[in-house]
């Protein structure tokens, strides 16, 4: 079973992502914050890690850069609501594979993350 | 930037002629002035009493700018000039003096201030009537300076008035210094007529004299930092005011206030939520609870992107939002139900316990959903509230409804113009007065931060 690490302070945006992805075998562990996050990479080691920009004790971009210092080949996705391009280039400067808004329709949500799953 | 760079650009042709016109008191000996100092290679030509003006009111001319200055009547050696030829003889001895210094390469630009000043001179010179009829004759003297051009040289005219007249048809470039007084502040500006060959960005710029020196201002438009950096933190003290983080070298917040910051419609969201966004900031940092009801300029991603640029994730548990994505939807359905007593016990919740509180109020999201009256009575309610907690209640917005910007401005304790003057941000203070001042947004410091530059 593939293994997912949401970090979003959101529980509706978890219960979205657990209901979107349920029939697809895949594991859903969900971190609130960046500190949480980097515990739960350790011990889960996800397979993908899905990261908010906003979080309540680092930003997105940040958390990111703590990931890719210890963990060089982790596959990290940004999904957010920040819409905008400078704070996009942040992120993949920092590591991020790709950079999903929210208001992605949900067929794609799930393609994109089956994809980053099988790669 | 002291001159308009299409000006620069301009005068690095040969050969070219730039009219410098406006009338009494706009600044063109300023202009000129900051024209020679940035040129290098430019002498200035002018009548005894403004040379006498410039050494008393302008000490930032250096000593080498100061030889540069010739007066146009006075004694000065030359010698005889094989680029000029006998053509060198049909000028005063000053600017015979000049085109010597022009042969050498010395010199490349002449600058005349003023027109009217130097021809009176020449009219009342006592001189026989073969030099006043070579030399000091006005319309011959003209027609030398266009030759002089012919022959590589630059010549800066500075003119008093802003008819069209001959010089400004022959001339290849043409600007015109302005100024108006609006609610007792001056308001300078520089219109770029012509330049002949050079593409001109911008015809219009906002121009300051602060310090007696040319200013030629420009609000950037917004650049996301390079590196965010933290925004650095105020410290707010009992007794001391509150710092707005903005307006700080010009006034200061008092506990329990209400600021009206009144945005004209036009002027970009950047300055407008920078302006806003930096008072909560500095709220937020030092642990004080804020309550913000977004003006129309954010919505739930601009407000990320804002708490993402000022660094604000880590005191979020201090923020509170009358929307966020899911909450928007039920607040517009309180609102619609037009029950605002249900929107004051929101607000009354939020200020539970707070003993310093700030909020802020976009009226203009209200604006959709409720009566002029209804919005009127319920900052007078948010009024109330904000001061029994000794806080600071900061109303903005961008609608344009004057019974309500009459009513925000009389109830407010310190009330903010900001305008947009031909795509510049421009601020002066109605209560405190204050000068007018010219606003530049920056994230060179890896956040948000506005530079303010008095107009004067």
């Amino acid at each position: 079973m593939k293994r997912i690490l949401l970090v979003d302070d959101s529980p509706l945006f978890y219960n979205f992502v657990r209901n979107v992805l349920k029939k697809e075998n895949i594991e859903i562990e969900w971190a609130k914050n960046g500190r949480e996050a980097l515990r739960k990479i350790k011990e889960k080691k996800p397979e993908l890690i899905l990261v908010d920009i906003i979080l309540s004790d680092m930003n997105g971009v940040e958390l990111i850069r703590k990931i890719r210092r210890d963990w060089e080949k982790a596959k990290i996705i940004v999904i957010t609501g920040v819409d905008k391009d400078y704070v996009a280039e942040d992120a993949f400067e920092a590591g991020a594979l790709d950079y999903l808004v929210k208001n992605l329709p949900l067929g794609e949500f799930k393609k994109k993350i089956l994809k980053y799953l099988e790669n | 930037m002291s001159v308009p760079s299409e000006v620069k650009d301009f005068l690095q042709k040969e050969g070219v002629i730039l009219l410098i016109r406006g009338l009494p008191g706009t600044g063109k000996t300023i202009f000129s002035l900051s024209l020679m100092m940035g040129l290098r290679n430019a002498a200035y030509i002018t009548t005894e009493k403004v040379a006498k003006d410039i050494e008393r009111n302008y000490p930032w001319v250096d000593e080498d700018a100061k030889k540069r200055i010739f007066i146009l009547d006075g004694k000065y050696d030359f010698s005889p000039s094989t680029r000029f030829e006998n053509f060198l003889y049909l000028f005063p001895n000053s600017i015979r003096h000049v085109l010597n210094l022009v042969e050498k390469g010395e010199i490349n630009t002449i600058i005349l201030d003023s027109w009217h000043t130097i021809l009176q001179e020449m009219r009342f010179k006592e001189i026989e009537e073969r030099e006043r009829r070579e030399v000091y004759n006005p319309d011959r003297f003209f027609l030398n300076l266009l030759k002089l051009s012919d022959m590589g040289v630059n010549i800066i005219i500075c003119k008093e008035g802003i008819e069209e007249d001959d010089l400004s048809y022959v001339a290849d470039g043409v600007v015109t210094l302005h100024k108006k007084v609006e609610n007792g502040r001056i308001f300078r500006g520089i219109t770029i007529d012509k330049l002949r060959g050079i593409e001109i960005k911008r015809a219009e710029y906002v121009f300051s004299l602060k310090d007696g020196k040319a200013h030629t201002l420009l609000s950037q438009h917004f650049k996301h930092p390079r590196n965010l950096r933290e925004f650095p933190v105020k410290e707010i003290k009992i007794g001391r005011g509150v710092p707005s983080c903005v307006f700080d070298s010009i006034l200061r917040f008092k506990r329990g206030d209400t600021i009206f910051y009144d945005f004209e419609e036009y002027v970009s969201k950047e300055y407008h939520l920078t302006v806003i966004m930096s008072t909560l900031a500095n709220f937020l940092k030092n642990n004080l609870k804020s309550i913000i009801l977004p003006p129309n300029d954010m919505d739930a991603n601009e407000l990320k992107y804002q708490i993402y640029l000022f660094s604000l994730e880590k005191e979020l548990k201090n923020l509170r939002v009358l929307y966020n994505e899911e909450e928007m939807e039920e607040y517009i359905e309180q609102v619609n139900m037009k029950d605002e007593k249900l929107l004051e016990e929101v607000v009354k919740r939020g200020l539970e316990g707070a003993s310093m509180p700030l909020f802020i109020l976009g009226y203009d999201r209200l604006h959709s959903y409720l009566s002029s009256h209804e919005i009127m009575q319920f900052i007078d309610f948010l009024r109330n509230e904000i001061r029994k907690r000794s806080g600071i209640l900061i109303i903005s917005g961008k609608i344009s409804e004057r019974e309500i910007k009459r009513f925000c401005a009389g109830l407010s304790d310190v009330y903010i113009k900001i305008n947009n003057v031909n795509g510049d941000s421009i601020m002066y203070g109605i209560k405190p007065w204050t000068h007018a001042y010219h606003l530049n947004l920056t994230t060179d410091e890896g956040y948000p931060k506005i530079v303010l530059e008095e107009i004067t």
